[in-house]
């Protein structure tokens, strides 16, 4: 059963909620980092988008960076949207898949690059998208299967050199979830 | 008669941010900002996810105590969609962010707005990259 508090007075309140796991201190993690020149990427049809970002961003020898979609065009595109997640093992989770055939315009997208599991460059990223009869969808994009359509895609990166995001276990939470790093050089 | 006033400025270091859960999105950052001396920034990218979303459009009436010009949507598990907009010093001095972007709702729906200071708290997580702005007016003042 989720457990929520209310946090402020009357009109101006907001809930807050009770996580799997004891509190974690700092609440805000904050790491300066230089900024690196900005990449513009302009990816093909046919390309999973999010491999394909992890793999060029890789090979240009970068660990992390912002990413922020300037246009993008799918045949075929899944997304994810959260939900409760009833097991208690978590306060939210994602739902089933909600599959969209092409063609499928990306409206906008953030995503970061990071350092995932074991090492492997791994992106997050979160899409507003438009159906091929004009409808607006939005959520968490899978880690594969959004495949590029005849205009493919461009994409914006700004580089992060010296610190970045990397996953790691949430014990508040139960998840693993990139959290910022000391990079060294 | 418009007045447009331009700084001109350029990019500088950029911050590397989480916010943790219950933490309100806007205030959140602001406290982050404040906390590592940056005072003008602009978004480059987030990804998160909202307890409750409570978002602003139109104009909000002055002094409003109500949900007047809201769109409350309930969670938990409202994701964060795209996230745009500005950190500067407000007219306090202390480091203010106006935040706009979009969200989806549990029944995947996309909504658009303000994020409105102190109702938004993150769920799960808020990763964040800002990178700041050296506006050169400041530079020079005395």
């Amino acid at each position: 059963m989720t457990r929520f508090s209310t946090e402020g007075r009357s009109q101006n309140q907001r809930r807050r909620i009770e996580q799997p796991g004891a509190p974690l201190s700092p609440r805000r993690i904050c790491v300066r980092t230089e900024t690196g020149p900005e990449l513009r990427l302009k990816l093909d049809a046919g390309a999973d988008l999010l491999p394909e970002l992890a793999r060029v961003l890789s090979a240009q020898g970068l660990r992390s960076a912002a990413l922020q979609a300037l246009s993008g065009h799918f045949d075929k595109i899944s997304y994810f949207t959260g939900m409760v997640d009833e097991t208690g093992a978590r306060v939210a989770t994602y739902g089933a898949a909600r599959m969209l055939q092409g063609p499928v315009l990306l409206l906008g997208a953030n995503a970061i690059f990071g350092i995932g599991e074991e090492g492997a460059p791994l992106v997050h990223c979160h899409a507003v998208l438009a159906d091929a009869q004009g409808r607006v969808h939005g959520g968490h994009l899978p880690l594969e299967g959004c495949i590029l359509g005849s205009q493919g895609a461009v994409i914006m990166a700004t580089p992060l050199e010296d610190a970045g995001f990397e996953v790691a276990y949430d014990s508040e939470t139960n998840y693993s979830l990139f959290h910022p790093t000391v990079m060294s050089v | 008669m418009s007045a447009t006033r331009i700084e001109r400025g350029s990019f500088g270091r950029s911050a590397v941010i989480r916010l943790r859960p219950n933490e309100d999105l806007v205030e959140g950052v602001e406290q982050a900002c404040l906390e590592n001396g940056i005072s003008h920034a602009v978004v480059r990218s987030a990804v998160g996810s909202l307890v409750d979303a409570v978002l602003e459009y139109g104009v909000r009436p002055q002094g409003a105590q109500g949900d007047e010009n809201t769109i409350v949507e309930k969670g938990p598990g409202v994701e964060i969609l795209t996230l745009t907009g500005e950190l500067a010093p407000g007219e306090d001095g202390r480091p203010k962010a106006e935040l706009r972007g979009t969200i989806s709702t549990p029944d995947a729906r996309v909504l658009g707005g303000r994020f409105l200071p102190g109702r938004n708290s993150i769920c799960i997580t808020l990763e964040l990259v800002i990178q700041e702005w050296l506006p050169e007016t400041a530079t020079l003042q005395p």
